[in-house]
């Protein structure tokens, strides 16, 4: 751009319009400016019909630091200026691209994995935290450990011993459902392993407790030893899903489970008592698994076409997308066995997902 | 102040008529607006510059919708204070 134009130059170009001379104009052009200075100073504000306001604004002392370096400085109190264009000036200075116009984005699938990424990673912190408790009692009786992490941070132990906790379980979950070990876990010191298997097992490792009972719960799974668990803030029913077996896409497997004391499946509250059935084999239950994730998916559906005009909708059509999207995850070919059950625009959007 | 006691105000400083004064101001906003339009920058000395810029589009987010939204790529007036003006109205 060239350089600015300077008040000589826009009074030659009002003196081409107005009849007036070359003196008059240019003191006028002054003067106009300095009435804006002096409004500015006496009542803050100076407006022109047709063309803006300008404003003084108090900026408060504030910190600043300069990028080179590194130093805060302080930057004092301040008046500054601000002009705001009147509407009218507004929509001429806009008027190339006044064609154009704001668009909402329907598309939510990238703000939803973000989501639902941050979801997961409070509920993280959240059972972490909870397991900490639990363990820094347990820690405390066993001072021999104590002293081996002893250069380690209090709260950086007891994080290990959570995780390690967690590890174990899953661990076992896995030894005892079809001999697969899961040996992909975090690596602790295998005594404190043995110690929190010691002290866990009678109270939060149920899942180990029926082990011979894959065989014919293939065929009957609601026979299958099943147990009570009572919702805490937080959960849902993917993350349980997620925490219990390892496997975030069988979610819609429990809630199947659960599907008549909720009808929908995003709302359950703390306090609410669900069935925790055992956990499916991905093999051998491949038509409950299945039929499961078609339910959930129709219960969105359901809901969505139910309450139409309900604010959740956009969530539950992308969440419905998730759960065959999971579908597909678990058993490729999923879509495309069902696709006469599922709308079209899904199967695309959530191969897109699964992509 | 508005526009006509801007008017009357410069009618005194100037002994002029306030029909001719209302009508060189309204020129002068005009011209300045023009030149905007053309993509021209104006600077007033001591006061400060005016200038057309285009903004990029941008993705924001509507609380009320609960939606994103893109933002078109829109030109808009900047008005950059002069050191000056700056100094004078933090005396």
């Amino acid at each position: 751009m060239s350089n600015p134009l300077t008040p000589e130059k826009l009074v030659q170009r009002v003196l081409d319009k107005v009849d007036t001379d070359h003196d008059t104009t240019r003191k006028l052009v002054q003067e106009l400016f300095n009435i804006i200075t002096e409004q500015l100073k006496s009542t803050d504000r100076m407006s022109l019909y047709g063309f803006g306001t300008f404003k003084r604004i108090f900026v408060e002392e504030s910190t600043g630091r300069n990028p080179h370096t590194n130093e805060t400085i302080s930057i004092a109190a301040h008046y500054r200026v601000k002009f705001t264009p009147s509407s009218v000036l507004a929509h001429r200075i806009n008027a190339d691209y006044s064609h154009l116009k704001p668009i909402m984005i329907e598309d939510e699938v990238h703000e939803g994995l973000l989501m639902k990424a941050l979801k997961l990673e409070q509920s993280l912190t959240e059972t972490e935290a909870a397991e900490i408790e639990m363990t820094a009692v347990k820690t405390a009786e066993e001072p021999v450990f104590e002293s081996e992490q002893s250069q380690k941070s209090g709260i950086k132990k007891t994080l290990i011993t959570g995780v390690a906790l967690v590890a174990i379980i899953l661990l076992l979950g896995g030894l005892y459902m079809a001999g697969k070990a899961r040996d992909s876990q975090e690596t602790v010191p295998s005594e404190i392993k043995k110690n929190i298997v010691l002290q866990a097992d009678p109270e939060k490792a149920p899942e180990p407790a029926p082990p011979a009972a894959e065989a014919p719960k293939a065929d009957t799974p609601e026979e299958g030893p099943s147990r009570s668990y009572t919702i805490t803030t937080g959960d849902s029913f993917s993350i349980l899903a997620r925490e219990l077996w390892n496997n975030i896409h069988l979610w819609p497997y429990l809630y199947s489970k659960n599907r008549d004391a909720f009808p929908d499946p995003d709302f359950i509250h703390p306090g609410d008592s669900i069935i925790i059935p055992q956990k499916p084999d991905k093999e051998l239950m491949i038509d409950d698994i299945e039929s499961s994730i078609l339910m959930a998916y129709e219960r969105y559906r359901s809901l969505i076409k139910d309450q139409s005009d309900s604010s959740r909708n956009a969530n539950r059509t992308i969440n419905a997308r998730y759960v065959i999207a999971g579908g597909e995850t678990l058993h490729p070919g999923f879509l495309d066995r069902y696709k006469n059950r599922i709308d079209a625009e899904d199967i695309r959007k959530s191969i897109e997902m699964v992509d | 102040m508005n526009k006509q006691e801007l008017v009357r105000e410069l009618a005194t400083r100037l002994s002029l008529s306030q029909k001719n004064v209302k009508h060189l101001v309204e020129t002068t906003l005009e011209e300045i607006t023009l030149i905007m339009e053309e993509d021209e920058s104006y600077s007033q000395t001591g006061f400060g510059s005016f200038k057309a810029e285009v903004k990029n589009e941008r993705i924001t987010y509507n609380p009320a919708y609960r939606k994103k939204m893109l933002l078109p790529k829109k030109k808009k007036v900047h008005f950059r204070p002069s050191t000056i003006l700056k100094g004078k109205i933090n005396e």
